[in-house]
């Protein structure tokens, strides 16, 4: 082999075992780095809910659960959305908007977060506030899931604003899926005499279930890691969460909104250890999403 | 007609209808956000919001021309990072690993790019900013890199796979050294895909404000050094968006706009050129 040869080829090799070295490295070092808040609290870091950088204390529960609890409920909402208007598209309108569809999904998709949520703030928060909060408040109030008095910044505000955000994530993929049903088996359910909703159901959503759950899996990655737009409209208060119109706060707005506070070792160390917990759930969702992709035939 | 067809077309009406508000529902906020974008943007505009620095809170006028020169500062220092080492990357993933390597690599560069990205920010503080003892330029680069060397390289990887066969066996039959017949012929062959993907992931990259938080910190000045806190478009729609002053929440309608309408250029760009 020519020294050129050589070089190239260990140019290239090196490059990606940087990859490699990366994913190891930030595993390592976030995890390193979480030690002194988990030896000076132990486990009970994951289990205590109260956090004062002042008297140096630190619990991840609420942001833990609040993490999930907007991602759970973003999902809720966006998957039938989503879902929904991938059939519409592919199943019932003419075929332009079918062009159309995937430039949108798209352009929803480039919009950068910190986006998202100066729009939430301004324009979703407001109205939301007016048509959904209020209503369901002065109605449901009595339930504890809706009691409080509702100002804007909720969990409910940001899980919308992260349903919106994974809507072309589950979309796009379930329009693929959609496009892999074999034509025959719509067609011969029609002709039998089903309706468009019984060929739906009995030919196409049997065979494209598989990639919608995997759509729904990445998509439950995406919103758990959000960061700027939950941020921004989710109001920061570290408590338990109750009720969904009041404010609370998930892993990534809690460290986000730390970032020109943090100068103590420990409450640095939490904000890390607290990115160490979500880099796992992220990763596990990842990776059983890309597990599921590809038993359905993605890349 | 009996009972039962008529059960059946109402619950087929009730799909119509359903599925329909659904597609509604998809796309009324990209309508909105764009609408909202365009709209307060283009109130926001002005020479000065291009040339001048921004004011203290509470006064009139100033721009962001500081976030502007951050954002060029931060893109072009990761793309020089990050292009190389993902555009290798892909070359040895497609090109030179056995399979269950390469699928083992591939697998390592979905998970690198699926970790949430102020993760990024978090890891290049720990292993930059705090042993340096200062948020910087070249930290926020570094994080922003993170996530696009994946990107890069995964795009790279599945660009040169597309390209056949035959085109590698052709060229080595002529008796070109390896490594050449790969940057001549195969990646030219599969330029199209590899200058798409790169340019996606700038864009990707020039949007992200989470990874800088905790690395390029953000600043009210411009940059002299790589080694200084710098600030960025994202930054400061996330900071004086959330902010009381109606002045401030201008600017960051007008750094949206900006935001928007590069983001937008380079994934219509990449759409007419390449077809991606």
């Amino acid at each position: 082999m020519s020294l050129g040869e050589r070089l190239f080829r260990a140019l290239t090799e090196a490059s990606s075992y940087i990859i490699l070295f990366l994913v190891i490295a930030i595993g390592y070092s976030l995890l390193l780095d979480s030690l002194p808040v988990f030896t000076k609290f132990g486990i009970w870091f994951l289990f205590s809910s109260e956090w004062d950088p002042v008297r140096q204390i630190f619990g991840a529960l609420p942001a833990v659960i609040g993490t999930l609890e907007t991602s759970v409920l973003a999902l809720v909402m966006a998957t039938p959305v989503a879902v929904g208007a991938a059939l519409f598209v592919h199943e019932i309108s003419p075929a332009p908007i079918m062009r159309l569809f995937s430039p949108i999904i798209d352009a929803l998709a480039s919009i950068p977060s910190v986006i998202y949520g100066l729009w939430g703030l301004f324009f979703l928060m407001p109205l939301l506030k007016e048509w959904v909060m209020r209503p369901l408040n002065e109605a449901l109030g009595f339930i504890p899931l809706f009691s409080g008095s509702p100002q804007g910044p909720s969990i409910l505000l940001a899980s919308v604003i992260l349903a919106i955000m994974i809507l072309p994530t589950i979309a796009s993929l379930t329009l693929e899926a959609l496009k892999m049903v074999p034509r025959e088996l719509v067609e011969g359910a029609l002709a039998l005499g089903a309706t468009r909703w019984e060929a739906v159901r009995i030919t196409i959503l049997p065979h494209a279930s598989e990639s919608i759950k995997a759509s729904m899996m990445l998509a439950l990655a995406r919103a758990l890691g959000e960061t700027m737009a939950v941020t921004m409209v989710i109001g920061n208060t570290y408590k338990l969460p109750v009720s969904l119109l009041e404010p609370g706060v998930t892993i990534t707005s809690i460290i986000a909104n730390s970032y020109t506070e943090a100068t103590s070792e420990l409450h640095i160390s939490a904000l890390l250890a607290l990115g160490f917990i979500l880099l796992l759930i992220s990763v596990v969702v990842n990776v059983i999403s890309r597990r599921l992709l590809g038993r359905v035939g993605h890349e | 007609m009996n009972k039962i067809s008529i059960k059946r077309r109402i619950l087929n009406v009730i799909f119509y209808v359903l599925s329909a508000i659904a597609l509604l529902l998809l796309v009324t906020p990209l309508v909105s956000i764009f609408s909202a974008v365009l709209i307060e943007g283009v109130k926001a505009l002005s020479w000065d919001m291009f040339t001048k620095l921004p004011q203290p809170p509470g006064s009139k006028g100033g721009g962001i021309a500081n976030a502007i020169q951050g954002t060029l500062i931060l893109v072009s220092l990761s793309s020089a990072i990050s292009i190389p080492i993902g555009f290798l990357a892909g070359i040895f993933m497609s090109e030179y690993s056995e399979n269950g390597l390469s699928s083992f690599l591939k697998s390592i560069t979905e998970i690198l790019s699926g970790i949430p990205s102020i993760i990024a920010g978090l890891f290049v503080f720990s292993v930059v900013v705090l042993p340096m003892g200062t948020f910087s330029a070249l930290a926020g680069a570094l994080a922003l890199s993170v996530l696009s060397i994946p990107l890069i390289a995964r795009a790279t990887e599945s660009a040169l796979a597309s390209v056949p066969r035959d085109i590698r066996e052709a060229a080595l039959a002529l008796g070109i050294p390896r490594w050449k017949a790969i940057m001549w012929i195969v990646v030219r062959a599969a330029s199209g895909g590899i200058i798409a993907g790169i340019m996606l992931s700038i864009a990707r990259v020039a949007g992200e404000t989470a990874p800088l938080l905790f690395t390029a910190f953000g600043s009210q000045y411009f940059a002299k050094s790589l080694l200084e806190p710098v600030t960025a478009l994202p930054l400061v729609i996330y900071v004086y968006g959330s902010s009381p002053w109606e002045e401030w929440v201008r600017l960051a309608w007008g750094a949206s706009l900006l935001l928007v309408i590069t983001v937008t250029m380079i994934s219509v760009i990449v759409k007419e050129r390449y077809g991606k």
